[in-house]
């Protein structure tokens, strides 16, 4: 009779709680969500695509490489003093993530005349190195077609950069 | 009571179903073997497969919404539109995945928060609408003894939320019916 107390306090003693261990199991889960930087273009000051001093002739082109190099073709001619230079625009956002770049074309007035000019970008696409930053230059051809007076012409293009 | 009486009388008792007198060779106990039964089933177990990824968006400039289900839809609403079709680097967008493990073909129910903020330094984002594949109103191990549960929820961005990468934690609890 003895025994059978003492092995039933063992038991009572040991019993589990309502909620086993064993029923139920829990973990953790992680949840993540990343917010990108927008794309940024910024023009960089002082920067403008020059297609410097020339007399028209009979008419030609002036074409600016992206690394600013100018040369005339046909009857146009730059003059001493002359001087060309691309443009230049900063691009910022998300580091390492690519883009891409296009530009437009545009003309050049002075007064009611316009020149034409078609642009080129230094690449057509780009990345954004490890600080979120990179950048581009623009060169272009001015279509001159020698009729032009004399005056200083100025005009604007549009740059794109969008995230790819 | 001599030795030999005692074992005839031990044979002849598990084909006596009870209740039904014993007469043993003394008038005073007698003894029948009883039988104990138990079964130890396997424990639920859930472990983390996956992560719930909403993956990368640009900033927005209204409040919005993005919901990722249990499949990986992805839903954008009112401020998160136009935002999320950028290329994933990382790892991606979709629901988390856990491993469920236990006994065959045993029910169970999973337990998930009502929401969590997941947090960038003190900028935080509000998740809530926890979604899961169980089944309702309760899963089944089936017969290997196991469940991928799939977990998704819905984001709650605001406008200008800061850049930058957020995370946070929520508790999953599997139990059995």
């Amino acid at each position: 009779m003895k025994k059978f107390l003492m092995a039933a306090a063992i038991v009572a003693a040991s019993s589990m709680p309502a909620f086993a261990a064993g029923n139920s199991a829990t973990e953790s889960g992680v949840a993540t969500a990343t917010v990108i930087a927008p794309i940024t273009l910024t023009h960089t000051s002082g920067a403008a695509l020059a297609f410097g001093k020339f007399t028209v002739g009979t008419g030609g082109t002036v074409a600016v490489s992206t690394s600013g190099v100018g040369g005339a073709t046909g009857g146009v001619t730059l003059v001493s003093g002359s001087t060309n230079g691309a443009d230049s625009f900063g691009v910022g956002g998300d580091a390492g993530r690519s883009f891409a770049i296009t530009t437009g074309s545009g003309t050049v007035s002075a007064g009611a005349v316009s020149i034409p000019f078609t642009t080129t970008v230094s690449a057509p696409t780009g990345t954004l190195d490890s600080t979120g930053a990179a950048s581009f230059t623009v060169g272009g051809t001015l279509t001159i077609a020698g009729t032009e007076p004399a005056g200083n012409y100025v005009g604007s293009y549009s740059a794109t950069v969008t995230y790819n | 009571m001599n030795r030999q009486n005692l074992w005839t009388l031990t044979l002849f008792a598990p084909a006596m179903l009870a209740p039904c007198a014993v007469h043993g060779a003394s008038a005073n106990s007698v003894t029948l073997q009883g039988t104990a039964q138990a079964s130890v089933i396997q424990p639920a177990a859930i472990t983390r497969i996956e992560d719930l990824r909403f993956g990368q968006f640009f900033q927005p400039v209204a409040n919005g919404n993005l919901t990722v289900d249990v499949n990986g839809t992805v839903t954008p609403v009112a401020g998160m539109v136009g935002l999320i079709g950028t290329t994933q680097t990382g790892t991606g967008r979709g629901p988390a995945r856990f491993l469920i493990e236990g006994d065959p073909n045993r029910a169970f129910t999973v337990t998930l928060p009502n929401r969590i903020d997941i947090a960038k330094g003190t900028d935080t984002i509000r998740v809530q609408n926890f979604t899961t594949n169980v089944p309702n109103p309760r899963g089944n191990l089936g017969t290997a003894g196991q469940f991928m549960l799939m977990v998704g929820a819905r984001l709650q961005p605001r406008a200008n939320q800061p850049v930058g990468t957020y995370s946070g934690t929520f508790t999953v609890t599997v139990a059995y019916q």
